[in-house]
């Protein structure tokens, strides 16, 4: 992060464009905390089809 | 009041597997943080690549891995203004986000937009940031344009499928498998190419009536050089990342021809 506030504003376009509809993201494969490293060796492998998270 | 908090802790380098889940009490928060009840933590490829001892920084032992959360502001510090209890908030952290809670610097925090859930929100700030810097700050893109996706399924790719739709442009899917292609369709791709079974380079072609005007390559390894052979007149390679663990060479003649353009994409250093 060599210049924040450049990150700042391109967060910011994304999210209003998130919050207006123009942009849809995707409702990613939840797993519990204790599926951690698992999850971490499926995406390192490629075999995650979308995204994924943690739901402690 | 919340006295003790789940988190996942690495406490050597290794294979992600072994990472263990304890259980710890909660320090008490200082003045200017803001403790935030995680509802969803982002899982990133550079999670894996931090426990691995594979990332260009190594963080000190012990660490929790997990560098994207989002969730619900449970207590503020005393000097903090602008948040309160109750309040939604994501956050790109870097490391500490797989844990049931976090205290951040109130900076660090953004609110998160009401249509989103704590999954999407979770999910979201590194592979649309990475997409959204790609196409509108790394290069200019126009309605219309075909722009070629590989590993579309993949974090990055999806997010740059719903970030070109979102700019009108005409996309193809390409990546391995009829699952991960099907999830392309549903996520709005115009045409898909199985990179097992179809040759890249042609169907490209073939598709577009003379090549792409733009490629991005999350995956590295033998599909760069057909992506950017697949390109058409001034087509735009997008060097993103080397998810196959593979670094390709790039034969200039093919840059040279059609005055193609390859161009990096590292979008925490820029612009």
């Amino acid at each position: 992060m060599t210049n924040p506030t450049a990150n700042t504003e391109l967060m910011t376009e994304v999210l209003r464009s998130a919050a207006e509809g123009v942009l849809n993201p995707i409702e990613p494969e939840s797993r519990p905390l204790e599926a951690a490293g698992e999850a971490m060796r499926d995406l390192l492998d490629r075999r995650v089809a979308g995204k994924l998270c943690l739901v402690p | 009041m919340v006295t003790r908090m789940r988190a996942v802790v690495c406490r050597e380098l290794g294979p992600p597997e072994s990472v263990t889940l304890v259980e710890r009490d909660l320090p008490e928060l200082a003045d200017d943080r803001v403790r935030v009840r995680v509802g969803a933590a982002g899982v990133n490829y550079v999670d894996g690549l931090f426990v691995q001892g594979r990332y260009q920084i190594r963080p000190e032992l012990p660490f929790v891995p997990g560098s994207e959360l989002a969730g619900t502001v449970i207590e503020v510090g005393g000097a903090v203004t602008g948040w309160a209890p109750g309040d939604r908030a994501m956050a790109s952290v870097g490391l500490g986000a797989f844990a049931g809670e976090i205290d951040l610097h109130p900076a660090q925090l953004t609110a998160v937009p009401d249509n989103l859930t704590d999954t999407q929100a979770a999910t979201l700030g590194q592979s649309y940031a990475t997409a959204w810097f790609s196409l509108t700050r790394r290069t200019q893109v126009h309605p219309g344009e075909w722009i070629l996706v590989l590993g579309a399924a993949g974090g990055v790719g999806l997010a740059t499928l719903d970030v070109a739709r979102a700019l009108e442009l005409n996309t193809i899917a390409a990546a391995s498998g009829p699952d991960k292609l099907e999830l392309c369709i549903r996520r709005g791709a115009h045409e898909v190419i199985d990179y097992v079974t179809d040759d890249l380079k042609s169907r490209v072609r073939e598709l577009t009536g003379g090549g792409a005007d733009i490629a991005v390559d999350p995956v590295g390894g033998g599909h760069t050089q057909a992506a950017l052979r697949s390109l058409g007149d001034f087509g735009r390679l997008l060097v993103i990342g080397f998810a196959s663990g593979d670094i390709p060479d790039i034969p200039t003649n093919q840059v040279l021809l059609r005055n193609r353009s390859v161009l990096g994409v590292d979008w925490g250093s820029g612009p």
